[in-house]
């Protein structure tokens, strides 16, 4: 981050590898090796390529309708990878398609300020869900390997936290979490155990340190950034316990992208700056 | 924009790592008792929570973590872990791991001390063939012998050549086609991702269809819409594990090798 600081400053556009965008792309790739290797199968790689390569033509589509001056996908490529990576690598290659499909087309028409307000590949992932019960194993937050692979997410998750500046966040979304399970377990309310292991802990560790993190749909000042992580964590911990299933983290992530994007748009009225919503 | 300090940052993981390991250690204990009130289950993370109860000292955390092996099938599985005469006390041990319910009658000359089996107790990575470890049915508590414990027949073969691999996985012996009674027969497996149910019908002595009736896992149901016509085909629950639903489908092995054995002649 400081090389970056440092090229902003000389006036130099920062290496794409320096930048959050850029460290997420590698450690994306990263996991997607680990796992792919792990499965000792190539559909996951398949998938991956097919998923990147469909939100790649769909962004630069786009960006060529709206005469965008900077071409390069990187936004595209991580969402690509995020779904390769969270969708099933049994899902078959027209699902994963459509699902990052769907996550490049809410990023560019639901927006507000020129902003995405949902998370683009939580968003192509529930909606597959939704349309194809397609199912998420988060395979790439590396579930299927031994605990100590936990380690990678967690020092590339915490190197992320660190350039994309959004520590609180990260640390309200996960304390607030574990607080209410630690509850849960001490009123002996219900049986959690399986929210300690794997996937559901990779899985938790992927979403907050690589999807909640993303800049555009989450809050820049700190105090937004713990009601955010707090106020996700609650409502996954709502639907989990309400809904079961392997999608509740990215419910939490997108209602609370809802109501950022709200809380956004009252205050924004306020400033009477009218909000513009292009559906 | 202000950045968090290095302390701060240091002060929260470590408060974070805190409420997890706390919750984890506080969660866990209910789940293991609730484990071991349990008359009858089928699958080895349950097992294995028992087994921890026995042994905590030899056991470490249970991790839902399928090792390498766990990717082999059935088979690949069978063929290294062939049957041991009953004189091996490795092979023993293991077996008495596999077992979860420790008051399981066990046959004669195999019952090993339990100190014995808890020194000898393996790593807890889950194996392919230890999540399918037979479930010990109420039956089984009264005095049947359960299917996971091998019939006596010695195999020189095996006696032979007694090769250190094939310790690291219990035995599971399955009943051929041969011995099934007619009629349609219900099991069910169970692990914490949720609960497989299926019927299988026996005509003629053999496995003539597999439904799955329920499957209230966190994956989608069409993930192991596979297994049945494997099973069929096979006539045996020695089928693969679908990669990626390797959960679901343990569920699923378990519950056929359940109603196979209610179908037993």
């Amino acid at each position: 981050m400081k090389s970056a600081n440092n090229a902003q400053r000389a006036g130099k556009k920062p290496y794409i590898w320096n930048t959050p965008k850029g460290f997420v792309m590698i450690l994306l790739v990263v996991l997607l090796a680990l796992a792919g290797a792990y499965s000792q199968t190539y559909r996951g790689l398949i998938n991956a390529g097919v998923s990147v390569v469909a939100a790649v033509l769909i962004d630069m589509w786009v960006g060529l309708m709206q005469k965008r001056k900077r071409l390069f996908p990187d936004g595209a490529i991580i969402t690509g990878l995020i779904v390769a990576l969270v969708l099933s690598y049994m899902e078959p290659w027209y699902i994963v398609s459509a699902t990052s499909m769907f996550a490049i087309v809410s990023k560019h028409a639901l927006r507000v300020n020129r902003k995405p307000f949902f998370n683009p590949a939580a968003f192509g992932l529930l909606s597959s869900t939704f349309l194809f019960s397609s199912g998420e194993d988060w395979w790439g937050s590396l579930a299927d390997l031994p605990l100590w692979s936990v380690g990678i997410l967690g020092v590339g998750g915490f190197i992320i936290a660190q350039k994309a500046n959004k520590f609180p966040q990260v640390f309200s979304f996960l304390g607030t979490y574990f607080t209410i399970l630690l509850m849960v377990g001490l009123l002996h309310k219900s049986e959690v155990m399986e929210l300690y292991q794997p996937p559901f802990v990779n899985a938790i560790l992927f979403l907050s340190f690589i999807m909640i993190t993303d800049p555009p749909t989450s809050p820049s000042k700190y105090s937004g950034q713990i009601w955010f992580g707090f106020a996700a964590a609650i409502l996954s911990i709502v639907w989990n316990f309400t809904y079961g299933g392997t999608s509740f983290l990215l419910v939490g992530l997108l209602c609370v992208n809802l109501l950022h994007v709200l809380i956004y748009a009252v205050q924004s009225k306020k400033k009477k700056t009218s909000a513009q919503i292009r559906m | 924009m202000a950045r968090m300090g290095k302390k701060l940052i240091a002060l929260c993981s470590t408060a974070i790592g805190i409420v997890y390991s706390a919750g984890y250690l506080v969660n866990q204990q209910p789940a293991q008792m609730s484990a071991s009130s349990l008359g009858s289950y089928s699958t080895s993370t349950l097992a294995q929570g028992l087994s921890t109860d026995v042994a905590p000292s030899s056991v470490p955390m249970p991790t839902e973590t399928v090792s390498p092996d766990a990717n082999k099938t059935q088979t690949e599985l069978q063929t290294e872990t062939q049957p041991k005469t009953e004189t091996q006390p490795k092979t023993e041990s293991k077996k008495a791991l596999s077992s979860p319910l420790p008051t399981m009658e066990v046959k004669k000359g195999e019952a090993a001390p339990q100190k014995k089996t808890q020194e000898a107790a393996p790593t807890p990575t889950h194996t392919e063939a230890s999540l399918n470890s037979p479930t010990p049915q109420k039956e089984n508590v009264k005095g049947t012998a359960p299917s996971a414990i091998p019939t006596a027949t010695p195999s020189p073969k095996a006696t032979a050549t007694p090769s250190p691999k094939a310790t690291e996985a219990p035995q599971v012996s399955m009943p051929t086609a041969s011995k099934y009674k007619d009629g349609t027969y219900s099991g069910s497996g169970t692990n914490r991702f949720g609960t497989v149910e299926v019927s299988v019908s026996i005509k003629k002595g053999k496995i003539a269809a597999v439904v799955i009736t329920d499957s209230q896992t966190r994956y989608p149901q069409h993930y192991i819409d596979s297994l049945p016509s494997q099973v069929v085909e096979k006539q045996s629950a020695k089928i693969n594990t679908v990669s990626g639903a390797t959960r679901s489908s343990e569920d699923f092995i378990a519950a056929v090798q359940e109603a196979l054995k209610k179908a037993l002649a």
